[in-house]
């Protein structure tokens, strides 16, 4: 589908303020046209801005007319900026996906993603919406077969900011009439967890830092390839490492262990050291095994398993009861809003 | 034949105030089959068939004229022309219930509702629309919604030469693309275009949504129609019910649906304006002879079949309680 022709709207411009990302998403101080907003800057250039604002002219509105809204999200993975969309309707959970480069951190989202959408669920969850689709769309695409090119994996994971991981969102509700459980998937490159395990406080670790501190659950992605591979040894230290890290920052939360690329044989040595470790740091600990490309095997079930555990194993918050009715004074209400102070007001009734 | 522009619909606020006359919006991408069905909607109640009539002087209908004459011929409307920017609003009455009902059609071919998933922004026309209308009709056409293989659903045959897996340059070389260079799959712009439209009116999740109300046609439904069912659409051969229907083609979005919506808010029909496929070039003369008023059909909840086209629209009045 290609857009109708329109004369484009000058491209470029930036805000000034830190904080605001417009014209990808609104104008942070709520201008309805960040045009017009004192702190647009109209001849500045964004690095990343790249979407054509004609859509004025497409609509058949002369420029400078009632002005089009902005969508609050953009549809990439959240940044810390993004997370109040979430966060403002109730504490999400986060899923720290802990793990070597090339363990198959991203394969594990895709995966996720792909079965979603084929199923509609996860668990007894379903499907409610997403801020990220586009985020998710860009690490499944890579897996999907278009013409008759086969797949490949995830490209390698990115971050443009070391501080805080890439966030991948989903909503969910198992029931019509429940409030929405956010989830929020961390993608996060390989590197930051490698220098984390070596050294807690390195100075580049920062989004590694990040994830320990605000999972609620982790998934730690075990690279059964690279284990088996020439460099066994250094995998297999590599992974005792970050496991003992893990053990020590997750602080008692959760943790599940995935063998990625099951499909790949272990040699018995490397395999019991790891698997020693693994008791040794991480007892108890649900361990997975998933691959892509065990012939036969119901592959699916595994990439349904773990997010499913995720789920089930994030402590629930203390969910607002929308079913609760308030009383204030004359009025019965559910408003979540009302409730929640009456909530926080020490027990004593609000009546204004 | 008087003219209805737009500025005349009742686009009274959402704040409090219930319209005395619902409006019934019709949402859909390109190749969804909105102007088939809008154009046999029209030829009916010229009949005088079905459920509904025209309560006032008929509108401007020279939008769907070319699609009419087209369609007498027995052949397939043309694509919608872009960049025309005219909207068609029919004043219904249910016959049984008497109640009164806006069909708002705008005129878009499409691409106006791609853009606001690409562009990611509503201009102030569709935001009042989509505020005002009290039902979204959402075309949703099955055939096309693709669900594109995967490395699960079809996994890489393992090649004990290569080492089984693509590694990251054979993926760049195979032209995987990087972000931002590829399209959404259909299920996720859907998916996208409601999250966008409900947060532009703006309404809330966070309990099931009870206004709008949504109702999903899958149409073109003879590509996927179990066979038996003729032109007619009398026959009393069974679909399959929509909502399984809905449910196989598009996974995600069904359950974007009903996560998110009342029961009692939603519905889902199939329809085959056309019943047969017509084509651009080539004249189908039995659509001819018989006449476009007697093809088409929709499906209902159950999977029976009726040819009241006006159905889906007037499904709701139905229910709704007497103001």
């Amino acid at each position: 589908m290609s857009d109708p022709v329109a004369a484009p709207m000058p491209s470029g411009g930036r805000c000034s303020q830190d904080h605001c990302s417009a014209p990808d998403v609104t104008c942070n101080l709520g201008a309805d046209d960040y045009r017009r907003c004192q702190y647009w800057c109209a001849n500045e250039r964004r690095e990343d801005v790249g979407t054509d604002h004609s859509g004025d002219e497409q609509f058949g509105l002369a420029p400078g007319a009632t002005p089009t809204l902005r969508a609050a999200w953009s549809g990439s993975a959240l940044g810390l900026a993004d997370l109040e969309l979430v966060a403002a309707r109730g504490r999400p959970r986060v899923v720290g996906i802990v793990g070597h480069s090339g363990a198959g951190k991203t394969t594990l989202l895709a995966s996720t993603y792909l079965r979603v959408t084929r199923t509609g669920r996860i668990g007894e969850s379903f499907f409610a919406g997403s801020y990220t689709l586009g985020g998710w769309e860009a690490v499944a695409h890579s897996m999907q077969w278009h013409a008759s090119v086969p797949p490949g994996f995830p490209l390698h994971t990115s971050s443009r900011s070391s501080r805080a991981p890439g966030l991948l969102h989903l909503a969910l509700r198992t029931h019509i009439g429940e409030g929405l459980t956010d989830l929020l998937a961390t993608d996060a490159p390989g590197e930051w967890f490698a220098r984390w395990a070596v050294q807690r406080n390195a100075a580049d670790a920062d989004g590694a830092r990040w994830v320990a501190a605000n999972s609620d659950v982790f998934v730690l992605a075990v690279d059964s390839d690279a284990l088996a591979g020439p460099r066994a040894g250094s995998a297999r230290a590599q992974t005792r490492l970050l496991a003992q890290r893990l053990s020590v920052e997750s602080h008692g939360k959760p943790v599940a262990i995935v063998w990625a690329k099951a499909d790949v044989a272990i040699p018995a040595s490397v395999r019991k050291s790891v698997e020693e470790a693994m008791d040794q740091y991480l007892p108890g600990a649900p361990q997975f095994h998933i691959s892509v490309c065990a012939p036969g095997a119901d592959t699916d079930l595994g990439f349904d398993d773990v997010l499913s555990w995720a789920l089930r194993a994030a402590p629930s918050k203390s969910a607002l009861d929308l079913s609760n009715t308030i009383t204030l004074g004359s009025i019965q209400t559910t408003d979540p809003l009302l409730a929640f102070r009456v909530r926080t007001s020490d027990g004593a009734r609000n009546n204004q | 034949m008087t003219a209805k522009p737009s500025a005349e619909v009742d686009r009274t606020s959402r704040e409090g105030h219930t319209p005395l006359t619902p409006t019934v919006l019709v949402i859909g991408a390109a190749g969804t089959g909105k102007t088939h069905f809008i154009t046999q909607l029209a030829l009916r109640l010229n009949e005088g068939r079905g459920d509904v009539e025209m309560r006032d002087a008929a509108p401007d209908l020279s939008m769907i004229e070319e699609a009419t004459i087209r369609l007498n011929r027995g052949l397939a409307a043309a694509h919608t022309p872009a960049g025309q920017y005219r909207e068609m609003v029919l004043p219904l009455r249910d016959r049984r219930t008497g109640k009164t009902v806006d069909l708002d059609f705008p005129d878009y071919a499409g691409e106006q509702i791609s853009h606001i998933v690409t562009a990611r922004e509503i201009s102030s026309e569709w935001r009042s629309r989509v505020q005002s209308a009290q039902t979204w009709l959402l075309f949703v056409r099955p055939q096309i919604m693709t669900l594109p293989d995967d490395i699960l659903s079809r996994p890489i045959a393992l090649d004990s030469a290569t080492g089984g897996d693509v590694t990251k340059s054979e993926a760049e070389e195979n032209g995987t693309a990087t972000d931002g260079e590829f399209e959404w799959s259909d299920q996720a712009r859907l998916v996208e275009l409601l999250q966008l439209l409900l947060a532009a009116v703006p309404v809330p999740t966070s309990r099931a949504i009870r206004h709008p109300r949504l109702t999903v046609l899958l149409s073109c439904w003879d590509e996927i129609a179990s066979p038996g069912t003729g032109a007619h659409g009398d026959e009393s051969g069974k679909q399959s019910a929509p909502q399984s229907v809905l449910e196989q083609h598009a996974p995600l979005l069904a359950s974007f649906i009903t996560a998110n919506w009342s029961p009692s808010a939603y519905e889902v029909f199939g329809v085959s304006s056309l019943g047969r496929p017509l084509h651009q070039d080539v004249a189908d003369q039995d659509f001819v002879d018989r006449g476009p008023e007697n093809f088409g059909y929709v499906v209902l909840r159950d999977g029976s079949v009726s040819p009241d086209l006006s159905l889906p629209i007037v499904e709701f009045l139905r229910r709704s309680p007497s103001p």
